[in-house]
């Protein structure tokens, strides 16, 4: 375009609105998890603490902590769920992104004329999870995978692939073909020139779709509520915990975990920002 | 620690027996040593000596220990996994030591939001995964879920090791002994927890000498805690204060809540929710004048009414935001304490639910049993024997009346001794009147839907009535609406079989509703 | 459409594909690569053809859990389907509503962020920093937004305590009691989630449109209204058709925002396809009836995406070359 403009004031203004309308939400639960628990529910709701304290943070992991406030009905410690938060989108994102890797150079390198096999990965998108979570449930009862990190993994790999996959396949189309070609030249199997040249050369990029695809994985929350009993817990399933339709909520601790939920998840997000565009749209707009 | 109280007791009875005590000094010393005035009284005029009959109350308790320690012996697996509700993990607490110590099992406790527990339930009944030995559901639960076959019969243990659901001094109060635990006549399940709900006044508004001469003036009778819903909404409306934040009453618009509160003025009304063939009977003149007192009394809820949860609820009654609400038994325990009802404590008077006045001009006194947890083993626990025993042990006369007045949970009272013959915990807990009105109220209660499907019926009922009381729909659409899913819902699960249990569920309620609704008749 | 534009693909393929002769007699080594595809192909279809034929074999059951296992169950052929198509008021709502839900949506988080990425195009102290701020909402996880935005329109709550300072007493709303303002709610909370994503996606179009076609129309005397809607907005066509379709395929998911803030009430003046489908299956267990409604719902969003895609399909699957 033509050279820049400055902003008018009407336009500052426009986007000093647009900024507080953005923070607020994030300003408002940062205060909810910092407050006391007569300030949770106050009427008219407190803007600012006026006695921070830490004490929502200390019940995730220690649930008689906040006795001492005189309120009850926390008894389940977080910790699980933090546990198998990690568990859960670590494994799955390394996995969806080393099957990606594969299936973006193959795509990429030699599968140009068959328009299905992208098609399919990337229909994988398209299901309802709550349509596929009625199916889910019935199979992995019959193979005992209820319950079990490793269904929870199978699901997360599954439908992440296809931001893995179309991400990377983004990455190594804009790989010129002649620097792998150049390895094979010197002998190197087509295999081994993928991992010695390919992969190094998309380093950033692999680190970025990674990154997002943790994002992904970490987010997740319905199948994660259908298929834990005992055994597996994430922290969206932990935060549902917190409110329930029938009994009170636990406002600042709930709000602690949520802040602790997306912590990570702003701070990955800042660090690929530049690379968020082409994840989410499956690599159809680079930056 | 209990032990040796036990051995105290037992010193105690054998003396007594032996003509070493006194009758009142017996009794001092019974009472001292936490053996409730009834259990003392009882035993101590006892035929068969006070050793013999003191055994008799803590047999329930004796024979599922000792079917305990058998299954536990046996158990290879030794730890017992519960499933249980957020929030009512209070009442078990305490005795996760001695199973510990005594037994060598752990319990581990799984906690679900309430509305999720049959969610989990019906899963495991897809998934078998063995997670959970003993379960926590409501009575609603129990018709799915032994149609499922996700948890067992509980009859023939009942048989063998009796835990004394019907006695007629320390049994389940009815008709609560029969709706909370039986399905189609079959023990599925133990009931935990006597959820009611009865009616709160503040007593400090009703014995201001002001306000009982202005009420009076008004409207030609005592200022008193309501008889009828229709003392009730003049009592809300002369109390309805808005500029003082203070509220005519608290009662529940909110989701999930507020088909509850429907309920309970239709049966008020003398009407069930169905007939004897099974046609949904609230859409009628009876449905729809439920629905419009509702509406009425609106004008006079605590602006918050439409959001609330039970524990929203309690704390706003606590902190005095109105004069009269309608509370589990739970509820009490809060206005009481001074922690969590500072406003209220001292000055609280309840009594029954009111009455409605029926077509003949007779009034009719009719309580709403909701909820109710109870406990129920699971088909595919490693010990369901033991699984049982523990179900047993928890609400056997004995251990129940030491389990319910612990904090951290929402046990309420459901034995005929925790409320006619109280322990002196359990008086101070809540009172001895509130459990004579917690007696009183218990004795003339309809049930939930406890029927197969009971959750689908009862949520599409939410759903309508809720679209009411938010003004979307009429009540007579709304009602329409409602039995038109109903129809649906029985044609799904099977008429015949909802039929059935129907039956059995409308057989055993209290003589008053069962002639006012005709169910004498079927 | 469709002939046309597989040939386009293979001219493409085929000028990129004149591989150097060393590289095609590399035959063997060709032979592992070729299946580099295989275990992404087959995780797909993990997820896809197998809960598809499971839940297709369902839906024409009457099982329950309550009647034993899937396979004791009766077949009842397509009285499922019947009955939500034609007596279910209940799915049929919500489809609709999901779709409107979606639309509006949709028109709202494009109209503001393609307000917001031209304000971008302006040169200001901080922007890179107020472009990281901006993208913050889409890091959230969607169950925290659900409860922020929950706890944010509670009667109590700071939204209500802003409208009775600028509006008066009077303004205050109880959000989640009557169905319009639920579903105003769930619509702003959506809005509040995504629209970064529009921006973000707007503003790397708007980057990349080349200079001349600009200069030449502004030097042509064009105003600058017309210069974006005559230049600027057809340039970037398929960037907003890229945005449409992405977030279509997300937006008609709608679940867990909807499921910390309403659960789908009042009444079910909230529900989504994806919360109508949970309750079914989770709540009432009516799991054939659920995958009924599942199998349809399938069906039916794969068709509209695919249908959404045709127009970029290419240039997706081309990666721009």
């Amino acid at each position: 375009m033509t050279e820049p403009k400055k902003l008018t004031r009407l336009q500052a203004i426009i986007l000093l609105v647009a900024l507080i309308l953005t923070l607020f939400p994030i300003f408002w639960i940062v205060m909810t998890a910092i407050k006391p628990p007569t300030d949770w529910n106050a009427s008219p709701a407190i803007w600012i603490p006026s006695e921070p304290t830490l004490i929502n943070f200390k019940t995730l992991f220690d649930p008689d902590a906040i006795r001492a406030y005189g309120v009850g009905g926390v008894s389940q410690a977080a910790t699980s769920a933090v546990i198998g938060s990690i568990i859960a989108s670590v494994t799955a994102t390394l996995l969806s992104v080393s099957i990606g890797l594969f299936s973006a150079i193959g795509i990429s390198r030699y599968a140009k004329n068959s328009k299905w096999t992208p098609l399919v990965i990337l229909s994988g998108r398209m299901f309802i999870p709550a349509a596929i979570a009625v199916p889910f449930v019935i199979i992995f009862s019959n193979i005992g995978l209820t319950d079990t990190y490793t269904g929870l993994i199978a699901i997360y790999v599954a439908i992440t692939l296809p931001f893995s996959t179309w991400m990377l396949k983004s990455f190594v189309d804009d790989l010129p073909r002649e620097i792998e070609e150049a390895a094979m030249i010197d002998g190197k199997s087509r295999l081994a020139a993928h991992l010695t040249v390919t992969i190094p050369l998309i380093k950033g990029g692999l680190f970025a779709t990674t990154m997002f695809i943790f994002i992904l994985n970490w987010s997740e929350f319905l199948f994660a509520l259908v298929l834990s009993y005992s055994n597996i817990n994430t922290i969206p399933v932990q935060l549902a915990k917190y409110v329930t339709a029938t009994a009170g909520t636990l406002y600042g601790v709930q709000a602690a975990l949520a802040v602790l939920a997306m912590l990570p998840l702003i701070v990955v997000g800042y660090f690929i920002q530049s690379h968020l565009a082409r994840g989410m749209t499956f690599g159809a707009i680079k930056q | 620690m209990r032990q040796q109280n036990q051995e105290k007791v037992h010193t105690t009875l054998r003396h007594y027996d032996e003509g070493k005590l006194s009758r009142r000094k017996f009794l001092r010393n019974m009472s001292i040593l936490g053996v409730s005035a009834f259990v003392a009284n009882a035993v101590s005029l006892s035929p068969l000596g006070a050793t013999k009959a003191f055994a008799a109350i803590h047999a329930a308790e004796e024979r599922a220990w000792e079917l305990a320690k058998a299954a536990a012996a046996k158990a290879e697996k030794k730890t017992l996994t519960l499933l249980i509700p957020t929030g009512s993990i209070g009442n078990m607490t305490p005795y996760v030591d001695k199973w510990r110590d005594e037994l060598g099992i752990t319990l581990q406790f799984i906690e679900e939001p309430d509305e999720v527990v049959h969610t989990k339930g019906m899963q495991e009944a897809v998934a078998r995964t063995g997670t959970y030995d003993v379960m926590m559901p409501t009575a609603m639960s129990y018709p799915d879920w032994i149609d499922a076959g996700v948890i067992y019969d509980l009859t023939e243990w009942t048989e063998q090791y009796d835990p004394e659901l019907f006695h007629p001094e320390w049994g389940v109060v009815f008709p609560a002994s029969h709706h909370a635990q039986l399905y189609n006549g079959r023990v599925a399940g133990l009931l935990n927890d006597g959820d009611q709900i009865t009616l709160l006044c503040r007593s400090d508004h009703l014995d201001d000498p002001n306000k009982a001469k202005a009420f009076e003036d008004a409207h030609g009778y005592k200022l008193d805690v309501p008889h009828t819903w229709k003392e009730y909404y003049n009592l809300a409306k002369f109390m309805h204060n808005p500029s003082e934040g203070f509220y005519g009453s608290l009662e529940y618009r909110s989701p999930y809540y507020v088909k509850w509160m429907f309920m309970q003025r239709l049966i008020s009304k003398g009407r069930l929710y169905f007939d004897n063939e099974l046609n949904p009977t609230f859409n009628s003149d009876e449905g729809v004048a439920a629905l419009e007192d509702m509406l009425a009394m609106n004008e006079f809820l605590h602006p918050d009414a439409f959001s609330f949860t039970w524990s929203s609820n309690y704390n706003a009654f606590g902190r005095g935001e109105g004069f009269m609400n309608i509370v589990w038994p739970s509820g009490y325990k809060y206005s009481k304490a001074p922690s969590t009802g500072p406003a209220t404590t001292g000055n609280i008077r309840a009594t029954v639910m009111p009455a409605d006045t029926l077509a003949d001009g007779t009034l009719l006194y009719a309580g709403l049993f909701c909820w109710g947890y109870g406990y129920a083993v699971s088909r595919y626990s490693a010990n369901p024997e033991l699984a049982y025993a523990y179900a047993q042990w928890m609400t056997s006369p004995t251990i129940s009346a030491d389990a319910i007045p612990y904090l951290g949970g929402y046990s309420d009272p459901y034995r005929r001794n925790h409320m006619l013959a109280p322990t002196q915990r359990l008086i101070d807990t809540y009172s001895l009147e509130y459990l004579q009105i917690l007696y009183d109220n218990m004795v003339n209660t309809v049930p939930d839907f406890c029927l197969p499907g009971g959750f689908e019926y009862q949520d599409a009922l939410d759903r309508e009535v809720n679209a009411c009381m938010t003004g979307s729909k009429s009540p007579k659409q709304a009602l329409d609406d409602a039995a038109r899913a109903f129809e649906r819902i029985t044609r799904r699960t099977g008429r015949e079989k909802v039929l059935k249990s129907w039956l059995a569920l409308a057989k055993n309620l209290a003589e008053p509703i069962r002639k006012a609704s005709g169910a004498d008749k079927w | 459409m469709k002939t046309e534009a597989s040939s386009k693909t293979t001219t493409i393929d085929q000028q990129n594909a004149v591989p150097t002769p060393e590289a095609r007699g590399k035959k063997s080594g060709r032979g592992i690569s070729r299946y580099m595809t295989v275990p992404g192909l087959l995780v797909s279809l993990f997820v896809l053809v197998i809960p598809l034929l499971v839940a297709l074999y369902m839906s024409f059951t009457n099982w329950t859990p309550t009647r034993g296992t899937l396979l004791e169950a009766n077949l009842i052929g397509f009285e499922n389907y019947s009955e939500l198509l034609f007596w279910d008021n209940r799915f049929v709502h919500a489809v609709v509503r999901t779709l409107l839900i979606s639309g509006i949506c949709l028109v709202l988080e494009f109209s503001l962020g393609l307000g917001l990425a031209v304000l971008f195009l302006r040169e200001f102290r901080g922007k890179s920093l107020l472009f990281s701020a901006f993208l913050t909402p889409m890091m959230v996880l969607p169950v925290v937004v659900g409860y922020i935005f929950w706890m944010l329109f509670q009667s109590n709550g700071p939204i209500n305590q802003i409208l009775e300072i600028i509006f008066g007493a009077e303004a205050a709303v109880q959000w989640f009691r009557s169905p319009n303002h639920a579903v105003a709610a769930v619509i702003i909370t959506e809005v509040w989630h995504w629209t970064p994503l529009f921006f973000l996606i707007l503003l790397s179009g708007l980057k990349s449109i080349p200079e001349n076609p600009v200069r030449a129309a502004i030097i042509l005397g064009a105003s600058p209204g017309q210069v974006f809607w005559r230049v600027v907005m057809p340039m970037l066509k398929p960037v907003i058709i890229v945005a449409f379709i992405i977030r279509a395929m997300e937006v008609i998911k709608l679940f867990d925002e909807v499921f910390m803030l309403t659960r789908g009430g009042p009444g079910s003046s909230t529900e989504t396809i994806s919360l109508y489908i949970y309750k079914l299956a989770f709540n009432d267990f009516q799991l054939a009836y659920a995958a009924a409604a599942a199998f349809l719902v399938l069906i039916g969003s794969l068709t509209l995406i695919h249908l959404m895609l045709l127009p970029v399909r290419d240039r997706l699957l081309e990666g721009n070359r």
